[in-house]
C-alpha cells in the first residue's frame, strides 16, 4: 500500500521535525526533553518515509542506515565518558565548558553529559529505524 | 617499570598478532622473541634483587570503578617472580619452537593470539596481589588454554578434550572464587599479602574457604581425582603441551598452595589432604604412564607424577620439604618442557608418536638425540644435573625425618625409579640404534627448522649449568622462595656433594634400578585391572557431563514450553505468592489512602470509564488490530495522567513509545493468524483469578507506597543536587545522563544489541528476505 500523500507529507515535515527533535535534545537538560525523546521524534521521520511505501530519500541525513547510527551513537556515548577520566577525575565525571551567551538560545552550557545525550539520541534513532526496517521487510512479497 | 606493564604489553601483542602474523611473519617472530627475552631478563633482575633481600615490588594500576571487590594491585615476591621467570623464559623458547614447528601454517595467527594471551594471563596469576584479580587471570588461563588445546578444531576429540579441561579447571576456579569471597568477607581485605600476614599472626582461617580454594588448586594442577584432563589435553600441538602442560598452567595450583601456604598450614586436615592427594596422583601418573605408547602421553603422565610429588612436599610443609619442592619444580619445568619439545620435533620429523615404532634416529637427528638424553638424565637425577640436586635433597629429607619418614623415602624411591625408566623410555627409545619393524624410516625424516632445536638444546644446557652452579646461583633464590612460602626467614645453602651419605647410595640405587627397568621392559599398551579402575574417574566425568546435558535438556523442555501464556501464568503466580507471603508475614499491614490526598479532579475521574471500556474491548475482541489500538488508548490515558501529575518527560516518552509500538506491531500482526479461543474454559477461569489477583496486588502496592517510607526519599536530594552539581534543571534528564549515566550507557548498548538481534533473527527466520 503506497501513499503518495504520506510521502509528500513526510518530505514537508522531515526537516521541521528534525529541528524540533534537535531542539528537544538540546533543551533536555533544563526542560522536558532529552536524547531519548528527541531521538524517538527524529526516528518518527524515518518511519513516516518507510510507511509511505516510496522509501527514503536517496541522499542526505534521512538516507542514512541504522548501522551508521547505532555505532555512531554508542561511540559518542562511550567517548563522552573519557574526558572525566583523562582530566584526572573518575570515569564518566561530567566536564563542563564555561557558559557563554548566544542569540536565540540565551546562556549556553556545554558539557560531556550533553555529548552523552547526543550519543543516546543517535542510538535511539538507529534502534527505532532498524526495528521498523526489519519488521517491515516482509512487505510486498512481489 | 610497573609490574603490570609486561602483562599489558603481552596482551597488546596478542591483540595485534592476527593482523601482524598475516602481514609479515618474520618481523612478528623477532618482535615477539625480543619482547619475551626482555621480559625474562627483567624478571630475572627482579628475582635476583628479591633473592638478595630486596623489597617486594608492588604496583597499583588506576581503577575505572573504585570498588573493594577488584583492585589492580600486583606484588612481586620471590615465589611469584620465580614463576614469572619460568613463564617468560620458557615462553620465549616455546615461542621460537612454535615458529619452527608450525612453519608458515595459515592458522598461525590464531595460535599466537591464544599463546600470548595465555602468557599474559599466567603472568597475571602469579603477580596479582588481589585475590579476585588472581581469579580473573586464573580463568583467562583456562579460557586461552581451551583454545590452545582445541587448536585442531576440526578434530572432534580435540574439542571434547579442550572442553573437558575447561570444565574441570573452570569448576575448580569458581570454587576457588567462592573461597576467596568467604575469606575476603571474613577478613575485610582481598590482598593476598594481608591474608598471609593475618594467617601468620594466628587469625583463624575459615575451613570452608580453605577447602574451596584447595579445590581450585587441585583441579588446575590435575591432582587426584581430577588428573584425567591433563593427559587428554595432549591433543594440543607440541608447543602448547611443552608450555601449558609442563611448565606453567598445571603448576598454577602448586603456585596457589605456595602463595597461600600460611593459610593452609593452619589446618592439619587440609595439609594431610594435600599430602594424600599428592601421593595418589604420583602413583596414578606412574601406573597409567606405564602402559602408554604415545610419547606425549607418557610425558603427560610423568608430569602428573611430578605434580603429585610437588603437592606432597608442599603438604609436608617444613622448610626442607619446601626447598625440595622448589628445586624439583624448577628442574621439572626445564627438563619437561624440553622433553615435550623433543617429542614434538620427533613427531614433526617422522609423523609418528608411537614409542613402539620409533627408533634409529640417532644418525639423522644427532643434536636432538643428545639434548633428549641430557634432559632425560636431568629428570632421572643424574649428577651434576639440576634434577640431581632436587632428588638428592628429597632423599636427605627422608633420612633426616623421624620414623614415618621411611614411608616417604620408599615412596620417593619408587616414584624416582619409575620416572627415570619412563624418561629414558620416552627420550632414548627414538634414538636407539635399531629400527623396529614397521616404524618410520629414518632415511625419510623431514628436515627440521633450526628453531625447533633451540628449545631442547637451551633447556638441556640450562639443566647442566643450573645443576653445577646450583650452590651459587640457586641457593639465595631458593632461600628467599622458601622463606616467602613458609612465612619465616630461612637460610638455606645448596650443595652438590654431600659426602658418602645414605642419600647418595640411594641415589645410585635409583639410577641403577631405573636403568635396569628401562632396559628390561617394553611397553605393551594393554590395559589391566588397575588402569581400568583409574580410567573410571574419567568415566565419572563423562557420565556426569552426559547427565548434565540430558538433565538440562529435560528441564528446559519442561520449563521452556514456548507458550507465552504458560510463562505469564508462572511469572504472575510467582509474584503473587512472593508478595502475598511478604504481606502475610508482616501481618497484613493495613492499607489506607494517604490523608493529604485531597479530592481527585473530574478530568482524572473521566479516565476511569475510558480505560474500563477499552479494557473490556481488549479482553473481548477477536481483532488483533482493535486490541492493539485499545491498548494504545489506555497508554495515552496514562500519559495524560503523567502529564497532569507533573511528569512531562514521562508523558512525552510514553506518547512516542505508544505510537511507535502501534506501527511496529502492525508489521508483526500481518503475519499472525486470526485470534481465536484456544484456552479451555477452566484455564480461562484460572487466568481470571491470576489476573484479578495481580490487579488487586498492584493497586494495594501503589497505595502502600504512598504511606510507607522506609528511608528518606532520594528524590529531594537529587533535585537539590541537580542544578548545583550537574548544572541541569531537569532532574529526570540529569539522572539519565549524569547521576546514573552508567545505567543509561548499559541501556543504550542493550537497545542497540536488541535491534541488531531482532534484525538477525528475522532474517534467519525469513531466508527469502533479500533486503540490501
Amino acid at each position: 500500500m503506497n501513499s503518495l500523500l504520506l510521502h509528500i507529507g513526510a518530505r514537508i515535515l522531515a526537516w521541521p521535525l528534525l529541528l524540533i527533535s534537535i531542539w528537544i535534545l538540546y533543551r533536555g537538560h533544563n526542560l522536558p526533553g532529552g536524547g531519548f525523546i528527541g531521538g524517538l521524534l527524529a526516528a518518527g521521520v524515518f518511519m513516516l518515509y518507510d510507511l509511505s511505501g516510496y522509501g527514503r530519500p536517496k541522499r542526505g541525513f534521512f538516507s542514512l542506515s541504522p548501522f551508521f547510527f547505532l555505532p555512531l551513537g554508542l561511540g559518542i556515548a562511550v567517548l563522552s565518558t573519557l574526558p572525566g577520566l583523562l582530566s584526572g577525575g573518575t570515569f564518566m565525571e561530567g566536564i563542563w565548558l564555561p557558559g557563554f551567551e548566544l542569540p536565540l538560545l540565551g546562556s549556553v552550557h556545554l558539557g560531556t553529559p550533553f555529548v552523552f545525550d547526543i550519543g543516546v539520541w543517535f542510538t535511539v534513532i538507529g534502534f527505532v529505524i532498524l526495528l521498523n526496517e526489519t519488521l517491515a521487510s516482509e512487505e510486498d512479497p512481489s | 617499570m610497573p609490574l603490570y606493564l609486561p602483562i599489558l604489553i603481552t596482551l597488546f601483542l596478542a591483540a595485534l598478532s592476527p593482523w601482524w602474523v598475516a602481514r609479515h611473519r618474520p618481523s612478528f617472530i623477532i618482535a615477539g622473541g625480543l619482547l619475551q627475552f626482555g621480559m625474562a631478563a627483567h624478571f630475572i633482575t627482579l628475582l635476583a634483587s628479591s633473592a638478595t633481600g630486596g623489597e617486594v615490588v608492588r604496583a597499583h594500576a588506576p581503577n575505572l570503578f573504585p570498588t573493594r571487590l577488584i583492585e589492580w594491585s600486583f606484588a612481586g615476591n620471590s615465589w611469584s617472580l620465580l614463576f614469572a621467570v619460568m613463564i617468560t623464559g620458557i615462553g620465549l623458547l616455546v615461542f621460537l619452537f612454535a615458529q619452527g614447528y608450525f612453519g608458515s601454517s595459515a592458522k598461525g595467527h590464531r595460535f599466537y593470539a591464544s599463546l600470548l594471551t595465555f602468557e599474559a594471563a599466567m603472568l597475571g596469576v602469579v603477580l596479582a596481589d588481589h585475590a579476585v584479580l588472581l581469579f580473573l587471570f586464573w580463568e583467562l588461563t583456562s579460557v586461552s588454554s581451551f583454545f590452545l588445546i582445541a587448536y585442531n578444531h576440526l578434530d572432534k576429540e580435540a574439542r571434547w578434550n579442550a572442553l573437558q579441561a575447561l570444565l574441570v579447571t573452570g569448576i575448580g576456579g569458581v570454587a576457588m572464587l567462592a573461597g576467596f569471597l568467604i575469606l575476603g568477607n571474613e577478613w575485610g581485605t582481598f590482598s593476598i599479602e594481608s591474608w598471609r600476614t593475618l594467617a601468620l599472626d594466628g587469625t583463624s582461617v575459615p575451613f570452608a574457604a580453605l577447602c574451596l580454594i584447595l579445590l581450585g588448586a587441585i583441579t588446575k594442577s590435575a591432582l587426584f581425582p581430577f588428573f584425567f584432563w591433563l593427559p587428554n589435553a595432549m591433543s594440543a600441538p607440541a608447543p602448547v603441551s611443552s608450555y601449558l602442560h609442563s611448565a606453567t598452567m598445571v603448576k598454577a595450583g602448586i603456585f596457589l598452595i605456595g602463595a597461600l601456604h600460611p593459610l593452609f598450614q593452619t589446618s592439619q586436615p587440609i595439609m594431610i589432604t594435600i599430602v594424600v592427594l599428592g601421593a595418589l596422583t604420583s602413583v596414578t601418573g606412574l601406573v597409567l604412564g606405564w602402559i602408554q605408547t604415545d610419547t606425549k602421553k607418557i610425558l603427560a603422565y610423568t608430569t602428573l607424577s611430578v605434580l603429585g610429588m610437588l603437592a606432597l612436599l608442599m603438604g609436608v610443609g617444613s622448610p626442607d620439604a619446601l626447598k625440595v619442592a622448589v628445586l624439583v619444580m624448577v628442574g621439572h619445568a626445564c627438563y619437561k618442557a624440553g622433553l615435550f619439545m623433543a617429542a614434538g620435533a620427533v613427531d614433526k620429523a617422522t609423523g609418528c608418536r608411537d614409542i613402539r615404532k620409533l627408533g634409529g634416529l640417532r644418525q639423522v637427528l644427532p643434536v636432538l638425540g643428545i639434548a633428549s638424553l641430557v634432559l632425560a638424565l636431568s629428570k632421572s637425577g643424574f649428577p651434576p644435573l639440576l634434577g640431581f640436586v632436587g632428588k638428592e635433597y628429597a632423599y636427605k629429607l627422608g633420612f633426616a625425618g623421624p620414623g614415618s619418614a621411611y614411608a616417604l623415602l620408599a615412596f620417593l624411591f619408587i616414584i624416582n625409579v619409575g620416572l627415570m625408566a619412563l624418561a629414558l623410555r620416552v627420550a632414548c627409545t627414538p634414538f636407539r640404534k635399531d629400527r623396529p619393524v614397521g616404524g618410520p624410516d629414518p632415511a625419510e625424516t623431514k628436515a627440521l627448522s633450526p628453531l625447533i632445536m633451540v628449545g631442547p638444546v637451551v633447556l638441556a644446557v640450562a639443566g647442566i649449568v643450573l645443576g653445577i652452579l646450583a650452590p651459587w646461583l640457586l641457593s639465595p633464590v631458593v632461600s628467599a622462595v622458601v622463606s616467602h612460602i613458609h612465612g619465616q626467614n630461612v637460610v638455606l645453602s645448596l650443595k652438590l656433594w654431600h659426602g658418602f651419605q645414605p642419600a647418595l647410595f640411594l641415589s645410585i640405587a635409583t639410577l641403577a634400578a631405573g636403568w635396569w627397568i628401562y632396559r628390561s621392559t617394553s611397553v605393551s599398551g594393554a590395559q589391566n585391572l588397575i588402569t581400568r579402575f583409574l580410567g573410571g574417574f574419567e568415566g565419572a566425568y563423562a557420565a556426569s557431563y552426559a547427565g548434565l546435558m540430558s538433565g538440562s535438556a529435560w528441564l528446559s523442555g519442561k520449563l521452556q514450553s514456548g507458550d507465552l501464556r504458560a510463562y505469564l501464568r508462572c511469572f504472575f503466580t510467582g509474584v503473587l505468592l512472593l508478595v502475598g507471603y511478604m504481606w502475610w508475614s508482616s501481618g497484613f499491614g493495613f492499607v489506607s489512602l494517604p490523608e493529604d490526598a485531597g479530592p481527585i479532579p473530574w478530568v482524572e475521574w473521566m479516565l476511569l470509564p475510558i480505560i474500563a471500556v477499552f479494557l473490556w474491548l481488549i479482553v473481548t475482541t477477536y481483532s488483533r488490530i482493535l486490541a492493539l489500538l485499545a491498548f494504545a488508548v489506555i497508554g495515552f490515558g496514562i500519559a495524560f495522567l503523567f502529564a497532569r501529575l507533573g511528569a512531562p518527560d514521562l508523558a512525552l516518552t510514553l506518547l512516542l513509545v505508544e505510537t511507535f509500538t502501534i506501527v511496529l506491531f502492525v508489521h508483526i500482526i500481518r503475519g499472525l493468524p486470526p485470534l481465536r479461543t484456544i484456552v479451555p474454559l477452566r484455564g480461562r477461569l484460572l487466568d481470571i483469578v491470576i489476573a484479578s489477583g495481580v490487579g488487586i496486588m498492584m493497586t494495594l502496592l501503589v497505595l502502600k507506597t504512598q504511606v510507607v517510607q522506609a528511608q528518606p526519599a532520594i528524590s529531594s536530594t537529587l533535585t537539590e543536587w541537580s542544578y548545583a552539581m550537574a548544572k541541569g534543571k531537569n532532574v529526570v534528564n540529569v539522572i539519565l545522563v549524569d547521576f546514573r549515566a552508567l545505567d543509561t550507557l548499559g541501556e543504550i548498548t542493550v537497545v542497540a544489541l536488541a535491534a541488531v538481534g531482532v534484525n538477525m533473527l528475522w532474517k534467519k527466520g525469513n531466508p527469502s528476505t533479500t533486503k540490501p
